[in-house]
């Protein structure tokens, strides 16, 4: 909880009122992301069924999330054992991949990997199986949460040579002019970014 | 060993579902219930010994120029080198732990940008990227146990870890490289089936991981971004 809460001062002004220590969540279910989303600080928080899957969307902060429930029991009784956590970027430029290489390098809290030219998106995977706090969930999300403002900064930070009129070399910055702006990624995209052969490899699905 | 740790991926993935007993004792971690809220190298090692980790050892990292060392569980699954390296320590809580850092790397033949983006979309845990400057390619993955998981749950994260890191191995074996000869001369693209070459982390790449995360705890709050 309180590396949580320190985590969580990187963007969240909201804060997360800490609860029992029970790792008493061992599946997911649109219900109970719900609860702990909520509980999270999301709001505008609602369910919906497309693609095969269940998906949760909220906002936090003002950034919309999308998180799709993944390893379910294909009878619906007990649940699903995965989440995939994400978050969408739309670009006004496209980035290289090296650019988002050097993110994932430096910052592999939440995995950043491009859609499209003009798009981006940030997830992580958090499974259940075995038992989580809620507390823990949220450390999760507060991973993910933090991502698109990480890369922002990850892109101040980032300068490459060129050459100045004197012929020496001067320091650019990557920063783009605009902030990208984030978007819900929709159900075909989130379902993009996650590969069915590697979860039926897993033998669940 | 790989086997073991496929079927104990399996087995923890279908008991996560159906909490269902474990068939085979050998590979069930003991007090699985047990919520652990801070996490040392110990509690790593004796999980990985239990589900049947190989070579498991601890060992300490850095601590050259006064700073401190940092606690490593190495094993090996398969004929490849694992590394978890405790982090997130002391900065919050003293002598508490709240996350670990797990890492595999293999020696970067040319793997494209492209082929670790589509491995990143493809692999459900993962994180892969290059160390242009170190020319390695790293596997990664840091778990978190702030707020309380089950030691069961510890298992079935590094265990999934594992089996995920093997599956992509495969992938990279049948990846278009290109590359620079000995002579100097670039070398076409072509399609390399040998396999990847693992290699153990040094403390450099070990210590990138961690500090990234270490450095997190102590920024101030970001601007936002601008929303649709």
């Amino acid at each position: 909880m309180r590396f949580l809460t320190a985590v969580a001062a990187l963007a969240l002004a909201s804060a997360i009122a800490p609860s029992a220590m029970a790792a008493n969540v061992a599946s997911f279910t649109a219900e109970n992301v719900k609860a702990m989303v909520t509980e999270g600080g999301g709001s505008n928080v609602t369910s919906q069924t497309a693609e095969g899957l269940t998906f949760v969307n909220f906002d936090l902060n003002g950034l919309p999330f999308t998180y799709s429930l993944q390893l379910c029991d294909p009878k619906g009784k007990a649940g699903c054992a995965g989440i995939l956590m994400a978050i969408g970027v739309a670009l006004d430029q496209s980035y290289s991949l090296d650019t988002l290489n050097s993110f994932n390098r430096d910052i592999p809290l939440v995995t950043v990997v491009q859609i499209d030219a003009k798009t981006i998106a940030f997830g992580r995977f958090a499974v259940a199986m075995g038992g989580m706090s809620a507390e823990n969930f949220k450390a999760n999300m507060q991973m993910v949460a933090v991502g698109p403002e990480l890369f922002v900064r990850h892109l101040k930070g980032q300068v490459v040579a060129t050459t100045g009129t004197a012929g020496q070399a001067v320091p650019v910055s990557a920063t783009p002019e605009a902030a990208p702006k984030a978007i819900r990624l929709s159900p075909q995209a989130m379902s993009r970014l996650i590969d069915e052969e590697t979860l039926k490899k897993l033998n669940v699905k | 060993m790989r086997k073991l740790m496929l079927a104990a991926a399996s087995l923890a993935l279908m008991t996560g579902l159906a909490q269902a007993a474990p068939a085979d004792d050998k590979r069930k971690v003991s007090n699985p219930t047990a919520v652990v809220q801070s996490i040392t190298a110990d509690d790593i090692a004796g999980i990985l010994r239990e589900i049947g980790g190989a070579d498991v050892s601890i060992s300490d990292v850095g601590g050259e120029n006064g700073e401190k060392s940092e606690k490593v569980v190495s094993f090996n699954d398969g004929g490849v080198p694992f590394s978890i390296a405790i982090t997130l320590c002391e900065k919050v809580d003293p002598g508490k732990c709240y996350a670990f850092a797990q890492l595999m790397m293999l020696e970067d033949k040319g793997y494209s940008y492209a082929t670790l983006n589509t491995l990143n979309v493809d692999t459900v845990t993962l994180t892969l990227f290059k160390n242009e400057k170190e020319a390695y390619v790293g596997l990664a993955r840091i778990e978190i146990v702030d707020g309380g998981v089950t030691r069961e749950r510890l298992a079935n994260a590094i265990t999934w870890y594992v089996v995920e890191v093997h599956d992509a191995l495969k992938k990279l074996t049948q990846q278009v490289v290109a590359g620079v000869s000995a002579d100097g001369k670039t070398k076409a693209l072509a399609l390399d089936a040998a396999a990847p070459r693992p290699v153990k982390p040094g403390p450099e790449a070990i210590t990138q991981m961690t500090n990234a995360l270490e450095r997190l705890a102590d920024k101030r709050p970001l601007k936002k971004l601008n929303t649709k």
